[in-house]
């Protein structure tokens, strides 16, 4: 909020946002652009926590932070083009400006997670909230607190990969696996073709003890990667997932992003597969 | 009213239907709910009388109703908005069964409330065209929801089964009961300032647009985003750009049932804008909506040698 | 605590006095016509006075290349007292209040003009036919500390104002006062009584129950009974305006299948049978079990004005059965 405003109210006014400049568009796929912009003063977020973004004069919409907090200048939001405001998203260049209020949304469970390995499973623009906590767990500070690290990821065909660049830099990282399948192969593709549960099922074998997974992707992506973690042997506790609802104010207040007595604005996005199951099925 | 006949023919036709679509005496009072008889046991719940406002057209529109071949209780005006639908290819007429109900007209709660206070149902022994109140004798016509009071057509144009006899045109009312005339008579700038404070009262709750069995566009213009057409703000300018759009829409089809009027649960009487098309219809176009299913709609219609140009 | 007593005239002497910021709902006016000022500011809802159907949060101008935000503060004078029932104040105290002025993120909006208000709580001589408040922890003597309390007795006003809001000297008369403390006690006990105890946690367990798709077969999914509900306080935020306009915060309602729409054309309540769902369970589940308040405060009012005649406290009721079988 502006300091001129702020003396005369004092008090924060929750919905309105705070405008930034964009640093830097990324053509991720066709349709996914990653957006750089600056990071708001005093806008402190956990892995998994999102933000409302706003375009003037045509809305606002949630999406994952996907940068990692421990990058002071900038954050990150990985943006797929689908609607109103999506779209004219994809139409801002660097030097446009956009609004940004947040951070919202539980996050990660990063602290039940230390001294754990990780079985990351992401599909599609699912790696985005995924992408902010593996960055984090990389870094040099946190590394030692994490044990083994696995990120299988999957998209459609090898041209909805998103963050090639940044895939690139993980395969080569000595501290993670990764492994990267697609449904449906084409000539430049090498790599696996397979949908991810089964992909999952075939390369990464992990004894699940001291394993957590966290499994982030389309409904349909979830639901059968989830049953596949199952019969390899994993805890419900211990498969964690994100979950996306229409929302508005992001808050808890607008009423729209509840499943049972939960706002996934607000307790969520993030639950464990033991916490879903206790949920009526309405997502 | 029609109990009998409507026990009787539900019994005779339940099975060859997989559900008829009538009207159930409601949990307060003075009001009927529509209801669905899908079993021998619900047959008795089946009745019909002056609260039986909602207009059950829209009950076909349906999903689950949309596939089964249903019977539906019909007054004047719902029988038209079922022939509208029919000629709009939204139901089919071998899933149809009508039974006509021929009416006396709906009667107006808060009508009741101006004249006798707080309600009391033993009070009132009602009979097809008067009633009595602690042993008093009214006229049904005196308590008419309005869109009633204008009605010309109480019997169904068309139908399946009739319950009970076709009634005699009712006799065509002296203007000043005639709501729609009384607006048409003020001047201008007064028609203006009554508009401009009906739509002020208005929250867009679409209650009208959703009882409206018309209204079935799984988009409603309101709701679009791309064009977004109106602002969400329930402003007095907004909102009367709501309701002009769904009278356009209307045009030619709209068959005066009042359903949407009967629906604000702000009293707006918002029947006016469809009505007055309506008239603006019958004028140039010597057409009303829903009378048979030959005649095509004129706003359906498109003629090589039609007299308005901007038209070729 | 003790209740005192005013004539009818103090009452409607400062009601006179303070016409400009006393404002009233219909609902009260309608049943206490005959002894308050008859010019009084109304509203439909309570609710509506501090969350309105509509109102603008912040303006956006795009000034050469940079848009700039200004938030929307409103100056014009706000009203100080809200005269309304037992079961409109319990909305705003235990349901509105609860949803808008968490203390993290409060709407600024709500908070503003609600701060400012105290509620005048006139108690219900008489209960209407749609009326089923002493289902859900209320009553027609609902009273709130924070609150003051008037209740037509005998000629006179019983008057509970202990932190003296209103500046009207009562007179004290406590054998008359305890007469309408047991009058009060014993019209309760008469009232039907309250939901089972567990009802929330009972009513959560029967999520898939067959029964929802039956009931909400007739129920047109409009706004009306959500909109005039004096708890509901779902809001959406929307612009309007392209190079220069307004982020707008508009009532909105679980019934429209809009609400919850995802932009892939997914909808997690894709019938009125989830939608229907929704409403009764939130109202009797998940709030109560969120915030240990029913969602519901047994007005009736959406009793009355649905254009179908669906009937939330007999649904409420086929579901009490249900749980209980
Ligand atoms: C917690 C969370 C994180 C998300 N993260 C990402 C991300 O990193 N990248 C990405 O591409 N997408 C993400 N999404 C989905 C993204 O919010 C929607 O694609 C987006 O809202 C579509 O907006 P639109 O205006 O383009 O679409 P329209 O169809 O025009 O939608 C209109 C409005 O409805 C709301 N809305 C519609 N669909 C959704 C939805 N699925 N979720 C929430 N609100 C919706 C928004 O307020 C939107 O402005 C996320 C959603 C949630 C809930
Ligand atoms: S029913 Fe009444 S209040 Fe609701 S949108 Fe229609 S005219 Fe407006
Ligand atoms: S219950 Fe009645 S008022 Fe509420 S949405 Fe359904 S039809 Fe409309
Ligand atoms: S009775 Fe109806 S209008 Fe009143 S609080 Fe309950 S749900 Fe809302
Ligand atoms: S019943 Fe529906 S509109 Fe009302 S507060 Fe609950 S979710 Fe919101
Ligand atoms: S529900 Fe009826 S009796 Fe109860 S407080 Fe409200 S108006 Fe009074
Ligand atoms: S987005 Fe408003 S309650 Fe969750």
């Amino acid at each position: 909020m502006n300091g001129e405003v702020g003396i005369r109210i004092k008090e924060k006014n929750i919905y309105v946002p705070t405008m930034v400049p964009i640093l830097e568009v990324i053509q991720e796929t066709r349709d996914i652009k990653t957006f750089r912009v600056q990071r708001p003063s005093s806008f402190f977020y956990h892995p998994g926590q999102f933000a409302e973004i706003f375009v003037p004069g045509k809305g606002e919409a949630p999406f994952s932070i996907t940068s990692s907090p421990q990058e002071e200048r900038f954050l990150e939001f990985s943006i797929k083009r689908i609607g109103v405001v999506t779209d004219a998203l994809h139409r801002l260049n660097p030097g446009d400006s956009v609004g940004v209020r947040g951070p919202y949304g539980n996050g990660f469970p990063v602290s039940s997670l230390l001294h754990s390995s990780l079985l990351f499973i992401g599909g599609g623009i699912g790696l985005a909230p995924l992408r902010s906590l593996i960055n984090y767990v990389l870094s040099p500070q946190e590394r030692i607190n994490f044990r083994e690290i696995i990120l299988l990821y999957g998209a459609r065909t090898p041209q909805d990969l998103v963050f090639q660049w940044e895939l690139k830099r993980w395969a080569e990282h000595r501290d993670l696996t990764l492994w990267v399948t697609v449904d449906q192969g084409d000539s430049s593709w090498s790599g696996i073709v397979g949908l991810v549960p089964e992909v999952l099922k075939k390369v990464v074998e992990v004894e699940p003890i001291g394993w957590k997974s966290i499994v982030c992707g389309p409904p349909i992506m979830i639901k059968f990667t989830i049953k596949a973690l199952l019969e390899m042997g994993f805890q419900v506790k211990d498969i964690i997932t994100t979950l996306e609802m229409r929302m508005k104010c992001g808050v808890g207040k607008c009423g729209r992003c509840n499943i049972g007595p939960y706002y996934v604005c607000k307790d969520g996005p993030v639950f464990s597969y033991q916490e879903l199951q206790e949920m009526p099925e309405e997502y | 009213m029609y109990e009998r006949a409507l026990t009787e023919l539900a019994s005779k036709i339940l099975g060859e239907v997989e559900g008829i679509i009538g009207y159930a005496p409601g949990s307060l009072p003075f009001h009927m709910r529509p209801f669905l008889c899908q079993r021998e046991e619900d047959i008795a719940c089946l009745s019909f009388n002056h609260f039986a406002r909602p207009n059950l057209a829209r009950y076909l529109l349906t999903l689950e109703m949309r596939k089964k071949r249903v019977a539906i209780v019909v007054k004047g005006c719902d029988a038209r908005t079922v022939i509208v639908l029919l000629k709009e290819g939204q139901v089919k007429r071998e899933n149809l069964y009508l039974i006509g109900a021929p009416c006396h007209g709906m009667v107006s709660v808060s009508k009741l409330e101006e004249r006798f206070g707080v309600l009391s149902p033993p009070d009132f022994v009602w009979e097809a065209d008067t009633f009595t109140w602690r042993g008093e004798r009214f006229a049904i016509r005196d308590f008419l929801e309005d869109s009633c009071e204008r009605c010309a057509y109480p019997n169904p144009p068309w139908y399946d089964a009739l319950l009970g006899e076709e009634l005699p045109k009712p006799p065509v009312l002296p203007g000043g009961r005639d709501y729609l005339g009384r607006i048409k008579a003020l001047p201008l700038e007064k028609r203006w300032e009554f508009f401009a404070q009906e739509m002020e009262k208005c929250i867009r709750c679409y209650a009208c647009r959703n009882s409206c069995p018309l209204c079935y566009c799984t988009e409603c213009f309101v709701d679009q985003t791309r064009p977004s057409w109106l602002s969400q703000a329930a402003t007095r300018n907004e909102n009367l750009f709501f309701h002009l759009g769904r009278s356009l829409h209307m045009a030619g089809r709209c068959t005066e049932c009042g359903a949407c009027e009967r629906a604000c649960p702000l009293g707006i009487p918002i029947g006016l804008l469809p009505l007055y098309v309506e008239e603006l219809i019958r004028e140039h176009f010597a057409f009303e909506a829903g009378m048979n299913l030959d005649t095509p709609a004129p706003l359906l219609t498109y003629r090589e040698n039609d007299p308005n140009e901007f038209i070729r | 605590m003790k209740g005192k007593f005013v004539t009818h005239e103090q009452v409607f002497t400062w009601m006179e006095r303070e016409r400009g910021l006393v404002v009233i709902t219909e609902r009260a006016q309608k049943k206490y016509h005959h002894l308050l000022p008859s010019h009084l500011i109304t509203v439909k809802t309570a609710k509506e006075l501090f969350f309105s159907p509509w109102e603008a949060v912040y303006r956006y101008t795009l000034q050469g290349k940079t848009w700039v935000i200004e938030e929307k503060v409103e100056h014009s004078s706000f009203p100080s007292f809200l005269v309304l029932l037992p079961c409109e104040a319990k909305a705003i105290l235990e349901v509105t209040d609860v949803n808008f002025m968490t203390e993290d993120t409060p709407d600024l909006g709500y908070a503003r003009r609600r701060r400012g208000v105290t509620l005048i709580i006139v108690g219900c001589e008489r209960i209407e036919q749609t009326c089923f408040c002493s289902l859900v922890g209320c009553s027609p003597f609902w009273r709130h500390r924070e609150s003051v309390f008037l209740f037509p007795w005998k000629g006179h006003f019983y008057l509970e104002d202990g932190e003296e809001k209103l500046s009207l000297s009562p007179f004290e008369d406590p054998q008359k006062a305890q007469a309408v403390e047991t009058f009060f006690a014993e019209t309760i006990c008469t009232l039907p009584l309250p939901l089972p105890a567990n009802f929330p946690e009972k009513l959560y367990a029967h999520f898939d129950d067959p029964l929802w798709q039956k009931m909400a077969w007739h129920c047109v999914n409009c706004g009306a009974c959500t909109y005039l509900c004096p708890t509901c306080y779902c809001f959406d935020l929307s612009v309007d305006g392209k190079l220069r306009g307004l982020t707008l915060h508009t009532w909105d309602s679980c019934m429209f299948p809009k609400f919850t729409l995802h932009a892939s054309s997914h909808n997690p309540r894709p019938t009125g049978k989830e939608r229907v769902r929704q409403r009764v369970m939130h109202k009797f589940s998940y709030f109560p079990l969120r915030n240990k308040y029913y969602g519901c405060v047994g007005c009736g009012v959406c009793r009355e004005i649905c254009p179908v005649n669906w009937d939330i406290k007999e649904v409420v009721e086929g579901m009490v059965r249900q749980v209980e079988r």
